[in-house]
């Protein structure tokens, strides 16, 4: 095989969505033997252009090359036989089949002799191929399923090593995506030792984390991403915590676009509490407060713990900690539905699948989480579910040609207005929002901001995941910052003296 | 950093957790065989003539048409799909082979041919149903559920309302015959078991099996061409329905649809009571043999503790909520339709 | 990662197939009128008393207790859940009714229908609290049901005596006081309420309009604060009420308990209904239509009767029913969807 200085590029890579765009003009390159890290914000880039190097989306941009040659593929497994293989964030590995036969799944043909299958032969390979990467003492007999959680990665790594060193000596390119969120230190010590023997045998490896230190630690180069683009490269040596954190902080926009001058003043009523709130292995020891008129935004990575506990406080799911408290009173949801009961409502991050019922008509929808309200006679009256709803389409300005119309027909944006509709029809007081603006083009963006501030000006108290840092920063009044189930800081952020990005995300890594 | 190296109290809570789970799961994977001791031990206590020679080979030729039929749907169940077709489809199949051996209704005399062509039958119906529910792309058990009552009629139309008596000697041989102790039929449950267990451990199509279940998106991913594996299993669940009409059909020398009366329900008790999960990806042929001791062991107990034959069905429709409620995973983000 | 970063995208496909699901509900329904109207020509040529009154009475007569079975069963295929447990319910309600008038009198009816809540809400409670799948927790009931009638018949069809005839007369009554019913039967005005309370309760109650977007989404339905739980309860519920309605209809209609009369009913509703257009994914249909569905499967049942074709053409027939009119509703283009 001719050998080339590259063992892997992108150029002008781009991929857009109708509304947004999730890569612009990205640039990556990989040398052979290299480990690359590649960094940023939730959303600045690193799992789309991941899918693309994988084939499991295509770019609408740009041209990729392996090893010289243009690699454009258009599903995992074309990428394996091109030597390209990625450890998903969520596992891969089919829990009640041994270790040999999760390595060598989807690749048996080898070892089928008569129809069967010749599991002493592939348990050897199987066994060379751990050692190869320094894990040999897994057994290759063993399921998976009594492994713990730590060898599963260690196997799942195994996996795809196989897979694409099968059709390619060497020379292959790896993706780990977050692999290190549930190891302890001397298990991530263990993988970083693999990963540089695998760069030691010729291959490549881009490793994604949001743990700073760590891809501080493994990596040759880094790359770090911002709002879709390349923000920064830099070699090691070159490169400390400090210094990636200022490139990887987004750009801060004005306070006028998240309409900074009509952020209310907090009330004094408490309208939720939360004393040492935790649910285990997930979070702990949280406290809050959140006020009338209050929005408390919640920053933290992925794994840090804020999705879980916005699933606590809106009864998705239950805690096992401290006490949640909602007006005074202490409560243990068993349900949304009983968490709607005390004024509890979320807007979830899944529009499709959590927030609307796609093939149910706008006025529906609208009145769904308060039917009570529209009760006449015993019955629910479509009459007045229809006249609020029309009343809702013109006060948030939803495009739709009528209140008859599926949601599922309307944009994003519009779609996600339905929500705030029917949010605004239930007589909830404390709303949890877990990426409001998420797959929202920009104009109705800002319109949803502005909704935001009428919501929280009427009294209303809001616990916030932002899409973004900087939009959870401009939104809110008072931030609070997670970190591996912790919280990590709090800041005040009143109108007028927000607190820098760079600041929190200190916190936050 | 605390002493066992967890960035956070919380990712250490997190693998204690994963832990736990998996030593109680382990604990569970027992329970079966558990079960099955102590059923043996407590009927051979209360129940008379429980525990002798003669009922113990009673319990084993019972087991025979269970086991049989358990052994096709484990593969379906470990899917996480059903099989409901047996009720018609055995009915059928031992109908029809009645009809083709030397018996009171037709001229016909092939022998063991007809027990193969009964058997192709039931693989050649169970293929249809899998395609329908891959293709129609339409839930298993209501495809099977149809196809229970269309080939229940077509065994009835096979025999015109009056049920064939068999003539053949060498059924008769089989129905009452033993060797080493254990009846001809039990020995032929038992090569079914062996071939699903090579089937399960030994071939590519077991691991897919498994695969399927567990996560059929990686499976897919993969490049395996899962429809074409589904299809095979109801195949094979045909195939084995198959040989339990057949084997029904021997055992009481006379081709009629009640053969498959009442034979599914035991059977997806064995799978599910062995420890095979409704949605699939774990259990497996050795868990519903177990299972299927368990059945006919309580079976047989009843029978001998004198309980009304009624009562059984009801038990059993007790037995196998009560295994379901306690193997389904109750997160509160499951949903179970 | 999980996630996909892009829901409008996601959607395009999801509301393509909208479109179409309506497109699609709009067919079967006009199958089901037009197969009913083709049958109805083609069995009146074929046998001219088919439309005489005597039988459409009855018709009528044998479309009751399977209208009111469907109505029930569409419930619960709204949440894309099923119930197999209505054949054998009818079969103990049958039995148990006749056996009741003796020591109850006129409260045997209650008596039964108090049985249809209990049967339905057990159903419920297995499914929604305990989490067992509906289809092997009604299969289950529906073998402790079936042998409960068994047990409590003794195996025996019983007749319900003379004496008791009194309760049952009113079946065959010409009119309702002043009112003359012509051709149809009470029966039939009674199933044909229990259609209309359901499609109200079902389309103008929070509880039945939760049942309807659980069907279509019950992740989504749940953290919009719907009670998911009561509604598939109550869903359940009104099915195990409809089955004891048909097996009400049919002990007074044959002035006897036959423990084996529903059996066969279970899959004759479910036919029905998805003639009807419900869906057996959930969350899509409308109980009204099941009529439809009922009409075509009684005249296609009545009519087999009156050209005399054998009972078991009739197990075939509504088994390849099931599959065509389950095909007809089922969503195949989705290609991400994982069908167990």
């Amino acid at each position: 095989m001719e050998t080339h200085s590259l063992l892997f590029s992108a150029s002008k890579m781009a991929k857009r969505y109708p509304g947004t765009t999730a890569l612009n003009a990205v640039e990556l390159e990989v040398r052979p033997g290299e480990i690359v890290g590649l960094v940023g914000e939730n959303g600045a880039g690193k799992s789309t252009l991941l899918k693309l190097i994988m084939g499991i989306e295509q770019p609408t941009e740009g041209a990729m090359a392996m090893r010289g040659e243009a690699y454009a593929p258009r599903t995992p497994i074309e990428a394996n036989g091109m030597g390209v293989g990625m450890v998903f964030q969520e596992q891969s590995l089919i829990q009640n089949l041994t270790v040999g036969q999760n390595v060598f799944f989807g690749l048996e043909a080898s070892y089928v002799r008569c129809g069967f299958l010749d599991k002493r032969r592939m348990y050897e390979d199987t066994r060379k191929i751990l050692g190869e990467i320094g894990i040999d003492y897994i057994r290759p007999d063993k399921k998976v399923s009594n492994l713990d959680f730590a060898t599963r990665q260690m196997v799942e790594i195994a996996k795809v090593f196989s897979v694409v060193t099968r059709r390619n000596a060497g020379g292959n390119l790896i993706l780990l995506d977050e692999p290190t969120s549930v190891l302890n230190r001397s298990e991530v010590d263990n993988l970083f030792d693999n990963m540089r023997r695998m760069a030691a045998g010729g291959n490549s490896v881009i490793f994604v984390s949001h743990r700073l230190d760590e891809v501080l630690d493994v990596s040759d180069r880094i790359y770090v991403f911002k709002d879709g683009r390349n923000a920064a490269l830099l070699d090691r040596k070159d490169a400390n915590e400090a210094i990636l954190y200022e490139k990887m902080v987004g750009k801060t926009v004005s306070g006028e676009y998240y309409k900074e001058d009509r952020q209310a003043v907090p009330g004094d009523e408490v309208l939720l509490e939360a004393r040492n709130l935790g649910r285990r292995g997930f979070f702990g020891g949280v406290n809050l407060k959140l006020r009338r008129g209050e929005v408390v935004g919640v920053c933290g990575s992925i794994g840090s713990g804020k999705e879980d506990l916005c699933a606590v406080v809106c009864g998705d799911e239950s805690y096992t900690a401290g006490e949640l408290v909602v007006k005074g009173r202490v409560e243990r949801f068993a349900s949304p539905r009983q968490a709607l009961k005390a004024g509890v409502l979320s807007i979830p991050k899944e529009r499709r699948e959590e927030g609307i019922i796609a093939e149910a008509p706008i006025y529906e929808n609208i009145a769904m989480s308060n039917f009570r309200a529209f009760r006449r006679f015993g019955c629910v009256s479509a009459r007045l579910e229809r006249e609020n709803a029309r009343r809702r389409v013109d006060e948030l300005s939803i495009r739709t040609p009528g209140i008859n119309q599926s949601v599922g027909f309307l944009s994003g944006g519009n779609a996600q207005k339905v929500v705030f509709a029917r949010i605004l029809s239930s007589d909830a007081d404390v709303l949890v929002l877990n990426h409001p603006t998420r797959g929202v083009d920009v104009g109705a963006k800002e319109e949803i901001y502005s909704l935001i501030r009428d919501i929280t000006a009427s009294g209303k108290g809001m616990i916030l995941l932002g899409d973004t840092l900087d939009e959870c920063i401009g939104l809110a009044s008072r931030i609070i910052v997670m970190k591996d189930g912790l919280v990590t800081r709090e800041f005040d952020a009143p109108a007028g003296a927000k607190p820098e990005q760079l600041e929190i995300v200190k916190y936050m890594v | 950093m605390d002493k066992q190296g967890y960035s956070s109290p919380i990712a250490r809570e997190f693998a204690q957790e994963m832990a736990r789970r998996n030593r109680i799961e382990r604990i569970v994977g027992l329970a079966p065989v558990a079960i099955l001791a102590f059923l043996v031990i407590v009927l051979s206590l209360v129940a008379d003539g429980f525990f002798s020679l003669y009922n113990m080979q009673s319990v084993l030729s019972q087991l025979s048409i269970p086991l049989v039929m358990s052994m096709g749907l484990t593969f379906v169940i470990l899917l996480g799909g059903t099989d409901l077709s047996g009720e018609g489809l055995g009915g059928f199949v031992g109908s029809i082979v009645v009809l083709m051996v030397l018996n009171t209704r037709t001229n016909l005399d092939w022998g063991l041919w007809a027990a193969v062509i009964g058997v192709a039958a039931g693989l050649m119906v169970g293929t249809i149903s899998g395609f329908i529910h891959v293709y129609g792309k339409m839930p298993s058990f209501i495809v099977t559920y149809a196809m229970a009552s269309v080939m229940a009629g077509f065994a009835v139309l096979s025999y015109r309302g009056q049920p064939a008596m068999s003539k053949y000697e060498f059924f008769i041989t089989l129905a009452r015959g033993r060797f080493l102790g254990i009846p001809y039929l039990t020995w032929t449950a038992l090569v079914i078991f062996a071939i699903s267990y090579v089937l399960q451990e030994h071939t590519r199509f077991g691991s897919y099996v498994f695969a399927i279940g567990d996560n059929e998106r990686v499976a897919k991913n993969t490049g395996i061409n899962i429809n074409r594996i589904k299809i095979l299993v109801f195949a094979w669940s045909g195939l084995c329905i198959g040989v339990a009409g057949v084997l029904g059909a021997i055992r009481i020398g006379r081709g009629e649809v009640v053969i498959g009366t009442g034979t599914v329900f035991p059977a997806i008790t064995a799978v599910v009571v062995g420890g095979t999960p409704l949605t699939g990806g774990k259990g497996g042929v050795v868990h519903s043999l177990i299972g299927a001791l368990i059945v006919t062991v309580i079976n047989n107990g009843l029978i001998l503790l004198g309980v009304n034959t009624y009562y059984q069905a009801a038990i059993q429709g007790i037995i196998i909520i009560t295994a379901v409620a306690l193997s389904v995973r109750r997160g509160r983000k499951v949903v179970t339709k | 990662m999980s996630n996909p970063a892009h829901p409008d995208l996601a959607a395009s496909g999801r509301v393509y197939a909208g479109e179409r699901s309506r497109l699609r509900d709009n067919i079967s329904r006009f199958v089901s009128l037009a197969s009913i109207v083709a049958l109805l020509i083609l069995f009146t040529a074929m046998n001219p008393n088919f439309l005489g009154a005597p039988n459409i009475r009855n018709l009528l007569t044998d479309i009751s207790p399977i209208l009111a079975m469907s109505c029930g069963v569409a419930l619960v295929l709204l949440l894309g859940s099923i119930d197999l447990s209505m054949g054998s319910i009818a079969s103990c309600s049958a039995v148990m009714l006749t056996l009741l008038f003796g020591p109850l009198g006129w409260w045997a009816f209650a008596a039964v229908f108090l049985f249809g809540v209990f049967a339905g809400l057990l159903n419920g409670v297995l499914h929604a609290k305990l989490k067992v799948p509906s289809f092997i927790a009604t299969l289950s009931t529906q073998s402790i049901w079936q042998s409960a009638a068994y047990i409590i018949s003794g195996g025996q069809p019983l007749t319900l005596v003379p004496g008791n005839w009194g309760y049952v007369n009113w079946v065959r009554a010409k009119s309702l006081g002043p009112l003359p019913l012509g051709p149809v039967p009470p029966l039939f005005l009674i199933a044909l309420a229990v259609m209309i309370v359901y499609h109200i309760y079902q389309s103008r109650t929070g509880t039945g309009k939760t049942m309807m977007a659980l069907g279509a989404n019950e992740r989504a339905a749940r953290l919009i604060g719907l009670g998911i739980d009561q509604a598939k309860i109550v869903a359940f519920t009104l099915s195990g009420i409809g089955a004891a309605i048909a097996g009400v209809f049919f002990a007074v209609k044959l002035k006897s308990g036959i423990p084996t009369v529903g059996e066969q009913y279970n899959l004759i509703a479910i036919a029905s209904a998805a003639l009807g257009g419900v869906a057996l994914t959930g969350g899509r249909g409308h109980i009204l239509m099941v009529i439809l569905g009922v009409g075509l499967i009684t005249v296609i049942q009545n009519g087999m009767n009156v050209v005399a074709v054998d009972g078991f053409w009739q197990q075939i027939v509504f088994g390849l029913l099931v599959l065509a009119a389950i095909y007809m509703n089922s969503d195949r283009r989705r290609r991400d969807l994982v069908v167990k």
